[in-house]
């Protein structure tokens, strides 16, 4: 069961790494990373039947994250994957087009943990 | 805000001109020009016949002056064409008619152009012996010192017109130069004075049959000020009917703003609105700044008295451009016209030292050495002359200087506020991984001391946790670091002086501007996305440069291109309509190149030569200070030896390209 972060600050995976240590030592749930959008459908490209979620930054360098939801949801019909994209604007333009892409969930910065896991674990039945 | 500023400046200057705003509404008078549409229709009418050259430029001149009182642009028009046909046949006369009327129809918008332009005037004038012409440009001379409120040279100047007038015999001009002389008396509440030259002109032009609009005006200001109200009414109204007759919209305009400031004074603040507002339409159609603001200042206290904020707020607004356009100007040109005088002189004196030079050599057999020590002594004073003019011509300049780098550090102060949205967002980011990580750390503490703790130890994990609080704490120490050097860039562009130019990589500083523009920008208005195109060339040279004077160039051209897409799509209201910003960097054999392009609303042509201008904007009150561009070019130029060129096209987009040398 597997989450894929994507996000151009390379320290979130120290961040959630830490945050969800006893998930991760438990075995519960295993994170990936990826700083950007075009190493993320690389990775999607090799390991594509694991990843369930994607949680993605938007505004990043490059290819966006709503780039990215886009090349997802066309590469990768099945099995259904999961997306929710994270952004530091809280605008509705950027939400408009996240859901209009096919986005599943939506959050700012900076994100509340507890309400994630929450979140996650409730897409996650383990 | 930096128009705050700006109008503490302003305010500071009005305090420093005297007498409040009366100054302004005591304008002199050009010229007896009986406007009427007939009168324009048949010089044209004349000027389609047959004629010679030398006439058509003396026709075209009439119609400058008759345009002149109903509306401004096209009179200069018209002396443009004058002066380019009397020119091109060399006809002396004809061209300073034509720069005289040239002068008078750049009044309004060029003060410093307009003195230029009458002084060259006058000199054909005393180059050919044309007294009337030199008494013509005497009174326009005289009008830009009232302007000035400099009334000793006003006054001279008015003065000298009358004396040449008289010589002349010629009543008509005399009656201007009185009524000329009673206005300026009036400007400096000098009542008695300005009622005796007002009831000379008036008595005189009665005799003459010719207009009196002014002089009556001038009459009711006299007659307002010294409280004798029901004959200050009365001459108002018989300046605004004979004003209608002639169509003058410039004395129309005085006489009913005289009339709403009567009101006013009355606690009539609903007539005061009607003829002050009938004023500002006036002033308006003419043309006429000073008359607009005149006519605003009016409205915005008697919309004040009435608690009526909207409208109140709305001739402040219409105030505070007429200002800024006018006393911005006015500043600089007493400072420059200060510097023009302290030149003459001690051109004057650097001449007389050459005569008397040229003189002693003649006569030193016989004046021998008695002549010597006369001419010690007079160069002696002329040593003394010239250091004073010196030490005022110094004092001037360094008032100059002290103006430009107050608007300068505006500027900056003004940039400095757009920056700060963005990197406000840019701070986002390392405290909220400064708080993340002290957060995780908190938990992982109370792993090991806290109630859920292991009871049987478990080494493994705690050496773990304990691994764990270290980069933890590292990670905060670096997201702080991160946080630090963030505000110290944003410092940086605040600062004032002159930096070194060391290498430095562009692309870099491309990036890091178009992201701070971008944010900026989109912290304003959440809603507004566009596109945004980085091409930058990998093997790109480094470029000695000031990194935040080209950082502010960068994200002045950015902010720019934003502001130009947003405008677009806001106008164009066309889905398909997709805003871009692209910027590309570029080594060519000797210099770098930036290309930044939007597309945009593009700039239009009548404008585009004004964009590098000082205080040019097209942005609305309150928003910009119109250096932008302009600081952007002189960093780009004189900071960095440079290029900066702009290409537009209407609804097509805008592109700028900054050259270095590499």
């Amino acid at each position: 069961m597997q989450i894929l972060v994507v996000d151009d600050e390379t320290d979130v995976r120290d961040l959630f790494q830490q945050r969800f240590r006893r998930e991760i030592r438990s075995g519960e749930w295993t994170f990936s990373f990826a700083f950007s959008g075009e190493e993320a459908l690389e990775y999607l490209r090799a390991h594509h039947s694991e990843v369930l979620i994607i949680l993605s930054d938007i505004n990043m360098p490059g290819m966006s994250g709503l780039d990215l939801l886009s090349h997802v949801k066309e590469e990768f019909e099945m099995p259904p994957t999961t997306m929710m994209m994270i952004t530091a604007y809280g605008d509705d333009d950027s939400y408009r087009k996240a859901m209009a892409l096919g986005a599943n969930d939506f959050l700012t910065k900076p994100v509340d943990f507890a309400v994630l896991k929450e979140k996650l674990a409730h897409l996650l039945p383990s | 805000m930096p128009k705050s500023g700006w109008l503490r400046l302003v305010l500071a200057c009005c305090l420093l001109l005297g007498p409040g705003r009366v100054w302004a509404r005591a304008l002199p008078v050009q010229a007896p020009r009986p406007a009427q549409s007939r009168a324009v229709d048949s010089l044209r009418h004349l000027l389609s016949l047959p004629q010679t050259n030398y006439d058509q430029v003396l026709l075209l001149c009439q119609l400058s002056d008759q345009l002149w009182t109903q509306r401004t642009d096209s009179a200069a028009v018209y002396a443009f064409k004058a002066l380019n046909l009397a020119r091109r046949i060399g006809y002396r006369h004809g061209e300073g008619e034509a720069l005289n009327r040239l002068g008078a129809a750049l009044r309004e918008s060029n003060l410093a152009r307009a003195l230029e332009v009458f002084q060259k005037s006058l000199r054909i004038a005393e180059t050919t012996h044309d007294r009337a012409l030199a008494a013509q440009n005497l009174r326009s001379i005289g009008i830009i010192y009232v302007y000035l409120r400099d009334q000793r040279q006003g006054l001279s100047y008015y003065f000298r017109a009358l004396r040449l007038g008289e010589e002349l015999g010629d009543d008509r001009r005399v009656v201007i130069e009185l009524s000329n002389i009673g206005l300026a008396y009036d400007l400096f509440n000098q009542l008695d004075s300005a009622r005796i030259f007002q009831e000379r002109a008036y008595t005189l032009a009665r005799r003459l049959h010719t207009p009196t609009n002014y002089i009556l005006y001038g009459l009711g200001n006299v007659a307002r000020k010294q409280g004798r109200t029901a004959q200050a009414k009365a001459f108002y109204r018989a300046s605004i009917i004979e004003s209608k007759q002639v169509q003058h919209l410039r004395s129309l305009n005085f006489s009913y703003v005289g009339l709403a400031t009567l009101y006013q004074q009355q606690g009539q603040a609903d007539s005061s609105i009607y003829y002050a507002r009938l004023g500002y339409q006036a002033a308006q159609t003419n043309g006429f700044l000073r008359g607009v603001l005149n006519a605003s200042t009016l409205l915005t206290q008697d919309f004040k008295a009435r608690n009526n904020a909207d409208s109140a707020l709305k001739y402040q607004s219409l105030k505070i451009i007429m200002q800024d356009t006018l006393f911005g100007q006015e500043k600089v040109m007493r400072l420059q016209s200060l510097n023009y005088r302290e030149q003459q002189r001690t051109q004057e004196a650097a001449a007389a030292q050459a005569a008397l030079k040229a003189r002693y050599r003649t006569y030193a057999l016989v004046a021998g050495v008695v002549a010597l020590l006369a001419l010690a002594l007079l160069l002696g004073r002329h040593a003394r002359q010239q250091e004073r003019a010196r030490e005022a011509l110094e004092q001037s300049l360094a008032e100059l200087k002290t103006a430009q780098d107050q608007l300068v550090q505006r500027e900056k102060m003004a940039f400095l506020g757009e920056l700060t949205a963005g990197i406000a967002h840019e701070l986002q980011n390392p405290l909220n991984f400064v708080k993340n990580f002290a957060e995780v750390s908190t938990d992982l503490v109370d792993e090991i001391t806290g109630e859920h703790r292991d009871p049987a130890r478990n080494t493994g994990l705690e050496q773990e946790i304990l691994a764990g609080l270290k980069q933890n704490l590292q990670k905060i120490s670096q997201h702080g670091q991160r946080a630090t050097s963030i505000i110290k860039g944003m410092l940086e562009h605040s600062r004032s002086g002159t930096s070194q130019r060391v290498p430095t990589d562009l692309n870099a500083l491309v990036d890091e501007s178009l992201r701070l523009a971008y944010q900026g920008l989109r912290t304003k208005d959440k809603d507004f996305s566009a596109e945004l195109d980085t091409q930058l060339a990998t093997a790109l040279p480094p470029v000695p440069a000031v990194s935040q004077d080209l950082g502010r160039v960068l994200i002045n051209l950015f902010t720019n291109a934003f502001h130009a897409v947003q405008q677009r799509q806001r106008q164009a209201d066309d889905p398909a309509y997709q805003p871009r910003v692209s910027v590309t960097t570029r080594a060519v054999p000797g210099s770098v190149e930036i290309r930044v392009r939007d597309n945009g609303v593009g700039i239009p042509d009548g404008i585009k030569a004004k964009i590098f201008q000082p205080f040019f904007t097209t942005k609305p009150v309150g928003e910009g200070t119109g250096l932008g561009l302009s600081l952007s070019h002189d960093i780009v130029t004189t900071g960095h030896g440079g290029t900066l060129t702009v290409e537009s096209q209407e609804d097509q987009g805008t592109e700028f390209v900054v050259t270095l040398p590499a």
